[in-house]
């Protein structure tokens, strides 16, 4: 038996958490903005909420977006403080965390 | 038989059939009419304030400016809305879309009217952000800001993701969308504080009617809000607990106040719809959340800790952990990253109450005849808001009596009402205490509100949305609406004469800052003023009305504003913009005349010029211009 389960959504995230740097990096305009605000305000919260399966779409949809929020802003804070902000750095800690999140997500469906 | 055949043919077989299909095509046509009525108000109300001149509003703010098609579209709107409620079986779908036509009718008319961001904070924000975009460094000795810059650092990483060079116009749009955010973070809440289906979008829409305090700019403020109201509705949602008797109950029996205590404590068990599995994982979410809170703002992590001990306290939360944990967070960043600033300025200075009256009321009522005329609405708002309130908890109260599955969150509006206004003589925050107090306590006023309101008893769950209210109720509603949300755009917009920004206005500050010599020490008539949103740190920012506090005449102002600059070393610029003026004189800090005097002195002083004039600016050199 397989120790990981990576169902559709799970592909889908970690294709995301993938590309999202490298779209950054070149793309302009509004397919630029698009994926920032997903990769800032949906993806790792939603990611993160997944192995939780609350079940009410609304309270999913909330939270998703709120703790997105708060990882970006606790991200961006410590590179901060840090002193080695940058958005690829910023990015690259929000792709971590939405993959650590679909990880955990395919270790727990496996069970 | 052709007749009889097609009769039989045409006729229901039986009498089941037709009659449900036909009221669902009216109610359908109905709910269709309903949204149409909500998008048409919407664009009517945007089309209106496209119209509106910023220079010519009066003392009275946009109100005064709004032409009549905005308030018949405004109150439409309103009827469309109450006449959905005595409908009873309106789709979300259609009250979804009426919520956020009055969304965009009473927060987008302000981004329509004007394109740039409201209030000079708004400005100052976005130079905070600029500055770390940059790739600034935090440093708390700059101001209270750099002491809590989670809100900054996320937009600086949001902008530069996005490629953005300005979030002029995301801050523009900003109360549209964080209304919006505020919204649905609200409606986790008010599902589970109203049994009835119509309650909670009456409760939805008195939140939207009541949010006339203006806090929902871009800011901290805005930001932790929306995160304090999702780790709310977490709790509430799926961190509820329940228990069975009352605490009081007890201890009629045998045993120790401890012993009754405890006992009352372990009795609770979970009310919420989560499970065992996902209630540890909404703890940790909400500190996740509580987290970001705490580096992001000052005063919104003290109201959630007093806000979820106090649900702990009243024995409806499942864990006692969370305001423990957000606690221990708080503390930890208030001796480490927010140090600076605490240095000098206590968390908690408890004033006496009449410090504290006049720090969030009295020194707010002077000023002209509009600017106290709108000052005096806002208290009776206030108070009004209150008083409903207060009507709404006693109804609650006695409906609870007969729905004793809803008494585990009954009474938690009120408690989470109330918490908010123990910070308010603890500390008096600028003198905005009470206004910040009533953000915190709105959702939960608008819960108490609308129980207070004449929608008929609470339905059950069984008959949730199926009662409907006469059309008499509905006209009443529809007067109360239309009445609230004028009283609302009165006051919201105003101080739109002094805190909406023209053209002129910003292309003086363009230039100020293309003229200005590095480190200069750049003096505005008056808060507010767009400026700060570039150049944060490069110069040395301040105002008449700090420079000249202690001066007793329009001259010896304008010696303290040159004697400001020469201390300075580097000379600097003297703005004078319409906002300013308009906010010395509509506040009675100072009289037209007196700001003309200063003027005329600054100009007769050697090495003072005016190097950039519009309609509605000035700009001064002083000295060491470059």
């Amino acid at each position: 038996m397989s120790r990981w389960h990576l169902d559709p959504m799970s592909v889908l995230l970690l294709g995301f958490a993938a590309e999202a740097l490298p779209i950054l990096a070149v793309a302009a305009g509004p397919m630029r903005v698009i994926v920032a605000v997903l990769l800032t305000a949906v993806v790792p919260g939603y990611a993160l909420l997944r192995p939780m399966a609350l079940g009410d779409r609304v309270v999913v949809a909330v939270s998703a977006v709120a703790a997105s929020l708060a990882i970006t802003a606790l991200a961006s804070l410590a590179l901060n403080y840090l002193a080695i902000w940058s958005w690829p750095a910023c990015a690259g800690v929000l792709m971590a965390v939405t993959a650590g999140a679909v990880a955990v997500h395919a270790r727990g469906a496996a069970r | 038989m052709g007749t009889g055949m097609t009769t039989a043919q045409i006729a229901p077989p039986t009498g089941a059939a037709a009659p449900t299909h036909r009221p669902a095509t009216a109610s359908v046509v109905a709910s269709r009419g309903l949204e149409v009525v909500a998008i048409l108000a919407a664009a009517i109300a945007v089309w209106s304030a496209s119209r509106i001149d910023i220079a010519a509003v009066g003392d009275v703010g946009l109100a005064s400016a709004l032409p009549a098609a905005y308030w018949i579209a405004f109150a439409g709107l309103n009827v469309a809305f109450a006449f959905a409620l005595a409908r009873g079986k309106t789709s979300a779908r259609t009250m979804s879309i009426l919520l956020g036509a009055l969304v965009v009718t009473l927060f987008g008319v302000a981004a329509v009217a004007s394109p740039f961001p409201r209030l000079e904070a708004s400005w100052r924000h976005l130079g905070i952000i600029d500055f770390l975009a940059r790739g600034g460094q935090i440093n708390g000795q700059v101001d209270a800001y750099f002491n809590w810059s989670g809100f900054f650092s996320l937009c600086a990483a949001i902008s530069r993701m996005a490629g953005l060079q300005s979030l002029v116009g995301v801050a523009r749009w900003a109360p549209l969308w964080i209304n919006a955010l505020w919204l649905v973070a609200a409606s986790v809440s008010l599902k589970v504080l109203t049994r009835d289906r119509r309650r909670f979008w009456l409760g939805l829409w008195v939140l939207c009617l009541g949010n006339w305090i203006d806090q929902d700019y871009f800011s901290p403020q805005a930001f932790a809000f929306f995160l304090y109201l999702v780790i709310i509705g977490l709790v509430l949602w799926g961190l509820r607990a329940d228990v069975p008797g009352r605490l009081g109950a007890r201890w009629s029996g045998i045993g120790t106040t401890r012993t009754a205590v405890a006992g009352w404590w372990h009795a609770r068990r979970p009310a919420g719809p989560s499970t065992s599995a996902q209630r540890p994982g909404l703890v940790l979410v909400a500190v996740l959340l509580g987290a970001a809170i705490i580096v992001s703002h000052q005063l919104t992590p003290i109201v959630l800790v007093l806000s979820l001990s106090a649900v702990v306290v009243a024995g409806r939360s499942w864990t006692c952990r969370l305001p423990i944990a957000l606690g221990l967070l708080l503390v930890a960043w208030l001796a480490t990253g927010a140090s600076s600033f605490l240095a000098g300025h206590p968390v908690l200075s408890f004033a006496t109450l009449q410090e504290s009256a006049a720090a969030n009321v009295g020194e707010r009522l002077g000023g002209s005849a509009g600017h106290a005329f709108v000052v005096h609405e806002r208290m009776l708002l206030f108070v009004a808001m209150f008083v409903l309130a207060g009507i709404g908890l006693l109804r609650r109260r006695r409906a609870l009596r007969s729905a004793p599955a809803f008494q585990s969150v009954g009474m938690l509006p009120a408690v989470l009402c109330v918490v908010p206004f123990l910070l308010v003589p603890a500390n008096a925050y600028g003198g905005e205490m009470l206004m910040r107090a009533t953000l915190f306590a709105l959702p939960f006023t608008s819960v108490l509100i609308s129980d207070a309101l004449p929608l008929g008893p609470e339905s059950n769950r069984a008959s949730r949305g199926r009662r409907p209210v006469g059309l008499l109720v509905a006209a009443l509603l529809a007067v109360i609406f239309t009445v609230w949300g004028a009283a609302n755009v009165l006051a919201k917009y105003g101080n739109a004469r002094f805190d909406m920004f023209t053209q002129g206005e910003v292309d003086a500050v363009a230039e100020m800052y293309r003229s200005a010599p590095a480190d200069a020490v750049l003096i505005s008539a008056a808060h507010p003023t767009p400026w700060r949103n570039e150049h944060y740190t490069d110069f040395r920012y301040t105002t008449f009305q700090e420079v000249c506090r202690a001066a007793p005449s329009a001259g010896s102002c304008a010696d303290a504003v040159l004697d400001r600059i020469a201390a300075g070393g580097r000379g600097g610029m003297v703005l004078v913009l319409r906002s300013g003026e308009n906010a010395l004189r509509m506040q009675g800090l100072m009289a037209p005349e007196d700001l003309v005097s200063i003027e005329a002195s600054l100009l007769s002083t050697p090495g003072v010029e005016l190097v950039y004039e519009n309609a509605d600016a000035r700009l001064y050199s002083v000295g060491g211009r470059s």
